[in-house]
């Protein structure tokens, strides 16, 4: 049955399937990379003005009502297609789970904490890297987390741009009415899919809960 | 009115009995305080006669009717059933609130309505409360309003669980005083848990101490401060039970024929724990009991009120 | 703006069958979600395996569930509406779940001390004080929806992605901005309705 077909295509065309597999899994590790670097600086910097945050989390709800495949398709005109303007439409699809988690975490810090920081002599800075940050750390994982559950997604539409990744198959599958082709993409996404959300799951229970307790 | 036959409650995996063979007679009519240390087993007693918890042996009746069998739903339309925290539904009216027995009994709309405005009246609230939702009330309200939904549909029996309990302590005794008048008026056969003695001998015609899932003694509160069935009633009952009994009479039981003795006026029905305190404080050994209108009816000493 | 002027019907046409879509999908995925709600509010082992089920139909990407749901279903409305369907059972169904739990315990024992049955519980207690969670759970879901139905015009279900779609394979700017565009607006919309509607809720049963 088509199950088998498609394995079977896989096993006859296993340089294809690498290098599809491989894209998809480039592009989100760097996109999802990328969204980090942006968007936790981000929050940090306008954590102190309630005008700033308000502004920029303004700006960011606005941008996740648009749709991730009209964010895919904007990128089109003005980047062409290919690889790139893949990687910057999915930075877009990452940073807004992460800027707003890491708000939310820095944010909801126990007052009191910094002030008994800042009482011991403990400079901005300081007080950022050692108290802040490491307090925030389950909220902001919690935003990666949902980051790469959409970035995931977002490199399998990224085959409208011609940005590949596992989607080409499935696109193929539609063009050809190919129902194996279809499967070749589409078993190995929803695998990574599941993969990468029960994985990150089990990475938060150990990173986050054992401390707690 | 409700007879307890042999009522046991041993709950899964328990070593012994929560309840263990309580019977006991309850009147019509009268107020009965199941009172105890916290894990007697008067909760759970008081839950079984409304079957929220159902009797591992034993018969419970209702005026006659054995109510360990047949539907609970039906049964629990005709008993009233008031808790700690009340229990009001938060996202209804005060109105529709108490109108909720009646509903599930399928009364018409009009007869609902006007039993409505009467148990406002009866728990003595304003009627424009009714349009109010639980959040905008009052402890005390609320309270008042949970009595008034357990009376709606006029059952016979009333039950009650801890129902001051979460009312602060001033307005509690106010409160207690209240519904004692309210429960006279209608008449209900009243079952209450309680753990305040002071409640209990205030509220009560007839209170039942419970320990361990034992009944140990089931008397009038007299008779119960009088004549303890055994050290724990006794040591329950606190050391100052001889003055709570004096909180349970009053001077017309006590007071002798006026002889023109001089000292302080009391009104009749002043009770004689508030007499003995009035002539320690005006350092007398008579007072005069008086009628509201001021004749003088007769004399009490403090010797014969200590002797009491 | 030179297209859309002229082709008024056309985007009536997607916006009417994306509508079709968030609505049908939404609307069984909430019967689906009240029926397992009810069932595991208060049976923990079943809700942590619904969670667990429902999550991984949410994870899943879009355009894989509806590529996996083609051989079964061909192209076109039917697998749209599953995979849409599946992908919001998650938040209906804990929302539910969250709403009912809310009850408080005092609340449920008056209800079955004063004699109402279960059925009548549910539905004229518990479920009226869970509204503002399934509303809050709504409001996520048709937001969500209205995003990810846009994929479903490339399987032939119709609706706001077509007209993405179009600008992509003609490079045609505009239809992107429209396409795009009407979904976030649409987004948009819902999202205040319903959060209005989620407020008068809670207010109700604050």
């Amino acid at each position: 049955m088509i199950l088998l077909d498609a394995l079977s295509w896989i096993g006859s065309h296993p340089a294809e399937f690498a290098a599809a597999l491989q894209q998809h899994l480039l592009m989100s590790a760097i996109s999802l990379a990328i969204g980090l670097l942006i968007a936790i600086p981000l929050a940090v910097l306008v954590l102190p003005s309630r005008l700033g945050a308000g502004l920029t989390v303004g700006l960011v709800n606005a941008v996740r009502t648009i749709p991730s495949l009209a964010i895919l398709a904007a990128a089109l005109p003005i980047l062409g297609i290919g690889i790139v303007p893949s990687i910057v439409a999915l930075v877009v699809l990452a940073v807004p789970p992460i800027l707003i988690n890491s708000l939310i975490g820095l944010r909801e810090i126990d007052p009191d904490l910094i002030d008994a920081a800042t009482g011991i002599g403990m400079r901005r800075a300081q007080i950022l890297w050692r108290i802040r940050l490491p307090l925030a750390a389950p909220s902001i994982f919690g935003g990666i987390r949902t980051a790469a559950v959409q970035v995931i997604a977002g490199a399998t539409l990224a085959s409208f741009i011609g940005g590949g990744g596992l989607g080409d198959f499935i696109t193929a599958g539609i063009a050809l009415m190919d129902y194996s082709r279809l499967l070749v993409g589409a078993v190995p996404i929803a695998l990574l899919a599941i993969g990468t959300e029960l994985g990150m799951a089990a990475l938060e229970r150990r990173l986050f809960l054992e401390k707690t307790a | 009115m409700i007879e307890l036959d042999a009522v046991t409650k041993t709950f899964p995996g328990a070593p012994t009995a929560s309840v263990n063979a309580v019977s006991m007679v309850i009147p019509e009519g009268e107020t009965v305080a199941l009172i105890g240390p916290s894990g007697c087993g008067k909760t759970t007693t008081l839950r079984m006669i409304n079957r929220l918890i159902e009797p591992t042996a034993g018969r419970i009746r209702v005026a006659g009717h054995d109510v360990t069998a047949g539907d609970p739903v039906t049964l629990r339309r005709t008993i009233g059933y008031v808790i700690q925290n009340v229990g009001l539904f938060p996202h209804m009216t005060v109105a529709e609130n108490i109108a909720a027995v009646p509903r599930l009994l399928g009364w018409d709309a009009k007869r609902t309505d006007a039993r409505v405005d009467e148990m406002l009246h009866l728990v003595g609230l304003d009627p424009a409360m009714r349009t109010r939702r639980p959040a905008a009330l009052s402890g005390g309200q609320r309270q008042r309003v949970g009595v008034a939904r357990a009376l709606a549909a006029d059952p016979p029996v009333m039950l009650m669980d801890e129902p001051f309990g979460a009312i602060d302590p001033i307005a509690r005794t106010r409160l207690q005083d209240e519904f004692k008048a309210i429960l006279r008026r209608v008449r209900k056969t009243v079952v209450m848990v309680t753990h305040d003695m002071e409640e209990a001998l205030r509220m009560a015609d007839r209170i039942a101490i419970m320990r361990n899932g034992e009944l140990l003694q089931f008397d009038t509160p007299a008779t119960i401060l009088t004549s303890p069935a055994d050290p724990f009633v006794d040591a329950f009952l606190g050391p100052d039970r001889a003055y709570r009994r004096l909180g349970l009479l009053t001077v017309d039981n006590l007071m002798t024929p006026a002889s023109g003795t001089p000292g302080p006026a009391l009104p009749s029905g002043t009770t004689l724990r508030e007499a003995l305190s009035t002539l320690i404080t005006a350092r007398a050994d008579t007072a005069r009991i008086v009628a509201p209108d001021g004749t003088v009816l007769g004399d009490l000493s403090r010797a014969a009120i200590l002797a009491a | 703006m030179r297209w859309a002027p002229n082709h008024l019907p056309d985007i009536a046409l997607a916006l009417w069958q994306h509508l079709l879509l968030v609505t049908v999908s939404v609307s069984i995925a909430l019967v689906f979600a009240l029926i397992a709600g009810i069932w595991s509010a208060h049976r923990p082992r079943a809700y942590a395996a619904i969670l667990f089920l429902t999550g991984i139909l949410f994870v899943v990407p879009s355009l894989a569930m509806f590529a996996l749901l083609i051989p079964i279903l061909g192209l076109g409305f039917k697998p749209a509406i599953v995979g849409l369907t599946s992908y919001c059972l998650l938040i209906l169904t804990r929302n539910v779940v969250l709403g009912l739990r809310a009850v408080s315990p005092d609340i449920a024992d008056a209800a079955l001390g004063l004699g109402y049955g279960p059925a009548r519980r549910l539905i004229e207690i518990e479920l009226p004080i869970a509204l503002p969670f399934i509303v809050a759970g709504l409001r996520v879901a048709i937001v969500t929806v209205i995003g990810v139905a846009t994929v479903a015009a490339y399987i032939n279900a119709g609706g706001l992605g077509t007209i993405i779609f179009a600008g992509i394979d003609q490079r045609y700017p505009e239809k992107i901005m429209i396409g795009g565009g009407l979904t976030a607006l649409m987004a948009i919309t819902a999202d205040l309705l319903l959060s209005r509607a989620e407020r008068a809720l809670r207010g109700r049963t604050a």
